[in-house]
């Protein structure tokens, strides 16, 4: 309820809006397109952009539902006397940052469901199977037209169906749902006239796209935002990291939105909070370890040399990483230290500017391997293999490479006993 | 004004000696860094023809009179005019570059070449026949002296030994590379000779030895790569001898980053007092060295002079204990380490820092402890992002084995 008033308030605020980019540095999204066509459309709408904006965020419900919001932008735009593509004009809008990422991409998603052209005739399928409850399929469908004529988020109410499938059919047939089957659920409601055209083609689009699958929610995201920046406010809006919004390997999506996707507000500000105090350790001027006798006296005070204090304030850092996971708020998530640091400048407990070099801590337990170490196994199996198959004295000569290779690695990790040392604490 | 100005002209007339300038040959360092003899032109000189200016004077051994350009000996003269010239552009690093009112007010320092005594804190030169020193150079610090003995005060000196040559096997000196090539052979010869034993049991095992000629004729070969192997292994000492280099010498006087070395010495002896080699001290000398010869290497590709290794910065040596002892104090650890702090925090910031570290340690500091709580304190009082910069100080201190 508080998070709801909240988001009011910030709709209306002339001074923030929660729609804003205030972390993302450039967008990968920006990268994708043309940047001649950015460049027109910007030229285009530039003067209009603040107008438009404004009068968007005046309507509250933008920020619950990602169907108005794109709708919302749509209408505007119509309004105006030429013609602009609605993606342009969004991404014209991330790159002046009147949005961010996760905002530009749950427009984008609207707008691919919306654009989609789905198959909508085909061969039915598993009739029996939905024969057998279609009184409780039935419900489901006039559960969602229903929504749609209350005019509740079309998201909200399409991702409805497809859980309320699932869970009904995991119930009733104690195994797993395929979500494969979901557009032969769709058709036979259709067929029975449960819903209509547009409202079966809307489903088929959703089904097209995955939004069943889909794990970012527009509303939950501006939500938690929310509630982040009333609970801690960031001391300077204009510090932006390209870090956070670059795309990830193998994955759709940036840092940043992978943390909206994955945690929430709570365990953002438990996970900035573990950052905080690494910060606050590391920046000590002097740490002491008190050992106190039988009687509770004090009876010696070790002070940590500076090395000592760095390997200390990582040491803690990662057992309260690992206390995050068994914590009970992150529900048995395992939170990693990259998540950490992302949840750390969400806050804004650290900048832009720091994020490369707590980054690099990392490397004091998890250090990258070096070219002989990721390839070493291979190394010594063919050294070994070529050794016993070449006949005497040839033998000789992968031994000798590998001889020459091993002596090489040993020389550089002997150079220093740092991790053998008994001369420091930790 | 213009009053002023004939006086202060008429004042400057009387009151200080006319400077000189002239030509002469010195060691100097090329475009590649390499060591050649090459004409330069000695400023400031105070008396006319002798190596004698108004910051430095190079005299002989013990003598008080500085070298002129009719000394005998051109050896002597290379030597005057080399360090005359280098000490010359150390000084104006620290006076231009650092802007060291300390340097700026050294009085004219007496720098002596081929001088073999050892130093005496009380009087000056230690006896002559007292161990005779070579091959290095060290600066000294100022001694009241002793009026009743005839010893006369002295300023902070520098000190050039003559080169000696030394048969290189007197010095038992640890040659690292023959160890690990040593080392390495050695491993290869265990690991032939095992494979070689575990072809012949197989053989042994399976009774192919005197079954079929072929196996027979491998065996032989089998045999003959572990003779080879080990004729290798012995024979490889006597190899050694032949292509080692068997002496050593150093003139430190014609090493230009030898004498920026030891003029950083004294430049830093405001607050890193010249009482003995320490590797605080030492690294700190080979830092500045290394600004004035624009280069992290230090007496390197100059093998006509010194024959030993010289330091390099970009070794990527890691901190062992040991280099907290005076006998580790001319290693190139603390060098590097401060060499990568001016990489990461940049030329201006990185010598500033270090710069101004001499005032938060002494020589005798220890690296693990003072040195790097000196550095954190430093950044955190001038670095532009301190929390951010101490984490890269964090990362530095880790890389070298901190």
């Amino acid at each position: 309820m508080m998070s709801l008033l909240f988001l009011t308030a910030t709709a209306h605020s002339n001074e923030y809006s929660i729609l804003k980019n205030d972390r993302e540095g450039s967008s990968f999204y920006l990268d994708k397109h043309s940047p001649k066509t950015i460049a027109v459309t910007k030229t285009l709408v530039k003067d209009e952009l603040p107008k438009i904006w404004q009068k968007i965020e005046k309507n509250p419900k933008v920020l619950k539902c990602d169907f108005t919001l794109y709708e919302s932008i749509q209408s505007h735009l119509d309004q105006l006397l030429y013609p602009v593509p609605i993606m342009d004009f969004v991404l014209v809008s991330r790159s002046l940052n009147y949005i961010d990422d996760p905002v530009v991409d749950a427009i984008n998603f609207i707008h691919q469901i919306k654009t989609s052209q789905p198959q909508l005739r085909f061969l039915a399928k598993h009739k029996s199977e939905m024969d057998s409850s279609a009184e409780d399929i039935q419900k489901i469908y006039q559960q969602f037209t229903k929504s749609l004529m209350q005019q509740s988020c079309a998201s909200s109410a399409l991702k409805s169906v497809s859980a309320k499938i699932k869970s009904q059919f995991e119930e009733r047939e104690l195994k797993k749902f395929k979500f494969k089957k979901l557009k032969y659920y769709h058709q036979f409601a259709f067929d029975r006239k449960w819903i209509n055209p547009a409202q079966y083609t809307l489903l088929m689009q959703a089904f097209k796209e995955k939004l069943h699958v889909r794990s970012f929610d527009f509303a939950n995201y501006i939500s938690h935002k929310a509630i982040l920046r009333s609970q801690s406010p960031l001391h300077d809006r204009n510090d932006k990291s390209s870090f956070v919004s670059k795309k990830m390997k193998k994955d759709k999506s940036s840092l940043r939105q992978s943390l909206y996707q994955r945690y929430d507000y709570s365990q953002i500000l438990l996970m900035s909070e573990v950052l905080k105090k690494l910060r606050s350790r590391l920046s000590s001027k002097k740490v002491e370890i008190h050992q106190f006798d039988q009687h509770g006296v004090l009876a010696e005070v070790i002070q940590l040399a500076p090395m000592e204090i760095y390997y200390f304030a990582i040491d803690i850092l990662r057992k309260e990483m690992s206390e995050l996971r068994t914590n009970s708020v992150f529900q048995g998530k395992a939170p990693s230290y990259l998540d950490i640091i992302v949840a750390g400048f969400e806050t804004g407990i650290i900048h832009s500017s720091e994020i490369e070099q707590i980054k690099l801590l990392e490397q004091v337990w998890n250090p990258d391997k070096t070219l002989y170490e990721k390839s070493e196994v291979w190394i010594r199996t063919f050294a070994t293999l070529t050794s016993v198959l070449l006949p005497p004295p040839y033998g000789m000569i992968p031994i000798l490479g590998l001889v020459i290779i091993e002596a090489i690695a040993q020389q550089k990790n002997n150079q220093g006993a740092a991790d053998e040392s008994i001369y420091r604490l930790f | 004004m213009k009053a002023y100005i004939v006086f202060s002209s008429l004042l400057s007339l009387f009151l200080f000696k006319p400077l000189w300038a002239f030509e002469t040959s010195a060691i100097v360092r090329n475009q590649n860094f390499k060591a050649i003899e090459q004409k330069v032109i000695l400023s400031d000189i105070s008396r006319e023809d002798c190596f004698e200016g108004l910051y430095f004077k190079i005299v002989e051994a013990k003598s008080d009179q500085a070298i002129c350009l009719n000394h005998a000996s051109l050896d002597i003269k290379l030597k005057a005019a080399t360090t005359y010239y280098h000490l010359t552009l150390a000084r104006q690093f620290f006076v231009d570059k650092l802007g060291s009112a300390f340097v700026e007010s050294l009085p004219q320092l007496s720098i002596r070449i081929e001088l073999t005594n050892r130093f005496s804190e009380l009087g000056h030169f230690a006896n002559d026949k007292l161990e005779p020193q070579f091959n290095n150079a060290l600066s000294v610090p100022a001694g009241a002296g002793m009026p009743g003995r005839n010893i006369t005060p002295w300023g902070p000196e520098i000190w050039f030994r003559p080169k000696k040559i030394i048969n290189i096997k007197e010095l038992e000196i640890k040659q690292s590379n023959v160890q690990d090539y040593k080392m390495l052979l050695r491993s290869f010869r265990q690991q032939t000779h095992m494979m070689s034993l575990q072809r012949f049991l197989l053989s042994l095992v399976n009774n192919q030895v005197f079954q079929s000629p072929n196996v027979l004729d491998s065996m032989f070969r089998l045999f003959g790569a572990s003779v080879m192997m080990e004729a290798v292994y012995q024979g490889s000492g006597f190899i050694n001898n032949i292509f080692q280099r068997k002496n050593y010498w150093l003139d430190s006087a014609l090493v230009p980053e030898i004498i920026y070395h030891e003029f950083a010495h004294i430049a830093l002896s405001d607050n890193l007092e010249l009482s003995h080699s320490s590797p605080m001290n030492e690294g700190m000398a080979d830092f500045f060295a290394g600004l004035i010869a624009n280069s992290p290497k230090l007496a390197l590709k100059i093998k006509k002079h010194n024959t030993f290794s010289g330091k390099k910065a970009t070794n990527s040596k890691r901190y062992i204990q040991e280099f907290e002892t005076t006998g580790y104090a001319n290693t190139d650890f603390v060098f590097g380490l401060l060499w990568d702090i001016k990489q990461v925090f940049g030329e201006k910031l990185g010598t500033e820092m270090i710069y101004a570290l001499r005032q938060r340690v002494t020589t005798n500091s220890n690296l693990y402890q003072d040195l790097l709580q000196a550095l954190l304190d430093l950044c955190q009082d001038r670095c532009a992002y301190p929390s951010n910069d101490r984490l890269k100080l964090y990362q530095i201190f880790h890389k070298r084995g901190f």
